[in-house]
């Protein structure tokens, strides 16, 4: 049931004219369990390879072998303005076909698991841009698949408010045993959350880097600048 | 009964809070709509609307007001059941898009009233005037929802429908839990303008006589829009100011009591 995810010799190309190629011969396993964060410069591909496992793309050529089921978390959080809280994330385990009395309760898990449950009967534009991402992981955890997607969810969020973030994340990825992979253009967040870090520039990964600092690692802990110059270093 | 409950529950998909008894209840309203549209369309189908401007009563007036909303909203009905799946079928692919867009762009720009005279021989040959005035209050409504719920529907954020396609929200569960309320704006906003729309081209569409060759004022339909033609043609002012003292209530307490309302909910269904 629970497989790595493998891209081999994956391209994707857009039908325009001409054809622009956004991912070139990406070849890739990612274990189950394991935090994979894609970093990259804007455009290089990274959301693309996101969204072929999301499924919303497909590859032009190669083989991806992924799972059926996954939850995504969005920038901007995609939440429905007209849901409460709770409905958002309801929504998305009621379209899994789920019995209600699950619904009801992987909703609640849910909401607690990311500490809104005092906040379930507010409205998207009554919460703040923190609390409305935390919204959009429960509703991603809501359809109980066993890969987490995340596409820059934090790159609209004040620094406290990101850090935080990362810690409540690390915190789920620790307590659900999920396969997560993150899409990010910060270096630092990515050393911070990633057991391995996908470097990508044009469409090509570039290296694989595995980050060997124990958790929980901050920008004080040493050896964590040095790791992320090396990687910025791959980047330049 | 809670294992019924639930297995209804379980095979529809409704809001969790949804019972079998609000359900029959959305049947119950539903049908005695259904009659009571049924019962205005057969009304319609066969009118006693010849009225004479002479002997035009206050009671007459409150009648022409009834028979003038009910053409503008079983035209606007209309417009509405007909604009949404148009401008779903228009922005279903880009091709699609491509060709309809500026085809209707065309169409809608051709001024309604070019058509009435031949709608209305048309109709005029089955003595069926009402439909005459529904119809063309229904061409003169429908552009404007049809470009409203395209812009409704192209505004939709690109990240909430890839998070549709992500939580498998598709077909009719998506019509109802995403694409309608996120047009919902779009589609007041529309509709405020087709009622616009529809009182404009009113007063022409109650003339039906003008339309007819040899035609009488006995052959207009008794509405407000007749009423002030033909009074204000006849040098009834008292009828004339009345009516249109009528009118502008009529406008006013729509304006108040739906517009204004419908427009305050929206603010709930905008995207940031």
């Amino acid at each position: 049931m629970n497989k790595p995810i493998v891209f081999t010799k994956i391209s994707k190309a857009y039908e325009k004219t001409p054809k622009t190629p956004v991912v070139i011969d990406f070849t890739l396993s990612i274990n189950q369990g394991e935090f994979f964060c894609l970093v990259g410069p804007s455009g290089c591909g990274k959301s693309t390879i996101l969204k072929m496992i999301a499924g919303l793309e497909k590859p032009t050529s190669g083989v991806l072998i992924k799972p059926e089921k996954v939850g995504m978390v969005f920038q901007s959080g995609a939440l429905l303005p007209w849901l409460t809280v709770e409905n958002n994330i309801a929504l998305a385990a009621k379209m899994q076909e789920f019995a209600l009395e699950k619904v009801k309760r992987v909703t609640k898990e849910y909401l607690e698991m990311v500490n809104l449950d005092q906040f379930k009967t507010k409205y998207p534009r009554e919460l703040s841009g923190g609390q409305r991402q935390r919204v959009g992981i429960a509703r991603a955890l809501a359809v109980e698949s066993e890969v987490l997607l995340l596409d820059e969810p934090f790159s609209a969020l004040d620094f406290l408010t990101t850090e935080e973030l990362h810690n409540d994340l690390l915190q789920i990825w620790q307590n659900t045993k999920k396969t997560i992979i993150m899409v990010s253009h910060l270096l630092e967040e990515a050393v911070t959350l990633a057991d391995r870090i996908g470097v990508m520039e044009e469409g090509k990964l570039k290296a694989v880097v595995e980050v060997s600092l124990s958790r929980p690692r901050n920008g004080d802990q040493h050896n964590f600048l040095p790791e992320v110059e090396k990687i910025r270093r791959l980047l330049t | 009964m809670n294992k019924v409950r639930r297995q209804y529950h379980h095979h529809y998909h409704f809001s969790y809070q949804t019972t079998i008894k609000r359900h029959l209840a959305s049947i119950a309203t539903v049908t005695i709509a259904i009659i009571i549209l049924f019962f205005i369309l057969i009304h319609f189908a066969s009118p006693k609307n010849t009225f004479d401007i002479n002997q035009i009563s206050a009671n007459d007036i409150f009648i022409a007001s009834v028979n003038t909303v009910v053409r503008l909203l079983v035209a606007y009905i209309f417009s509405l059941l007909f604009s949404i799946p148009l401008a779903l079928f228009i922005t279903s692919t880009p091709k699609i898009e491509k060709i309809l867009l500026p085809v209707f762009d065309v169409v809608q720009s051709v001024p309604v009233l070019a058509f009435f005279p031949v709608i209305v021989v048309f109709f005029t040959a089955y003595r069926a005037f009402e439909f005459a005035a529904i119809f063309i209050l229904f061409m003169s409504m429908l552009w404007n929802l049809v470009f409203t719920v395209v812009g409704g529907l192209k505004s939709i954020p690109e990240d909430v429908e890839s998070a549709a396609s992500v939580f498998k929200v598709r077909g009719t569960k998506k019509l109802w839990n995403i694409t309608l309320p996120a047009i919902f704006p779009y589609m007041t906003t529309g509709s405020l303008l087709a009622w616009g729309q529809g009182w404009s081209i009113i007063i022409v569409a109650e003339v039906l006589h003008t339309y007819i060759p040899h035609g009488t004022v006995s052959q207009d339909l008794l509405g407000l829009g007749s009423l002030l033609v033909d009074s204000f043609a006849q040098g009834k002012n008292s009828v004339f100011l009345a009516t249109l003292a009528m009118m502008i209530i009529i406008i006013s307490l729509l304006n108040f009591f739906v517009w204004q309302k419908l427009l305050h909910i929206t603010e709930r269904f905008k995207f940031d």
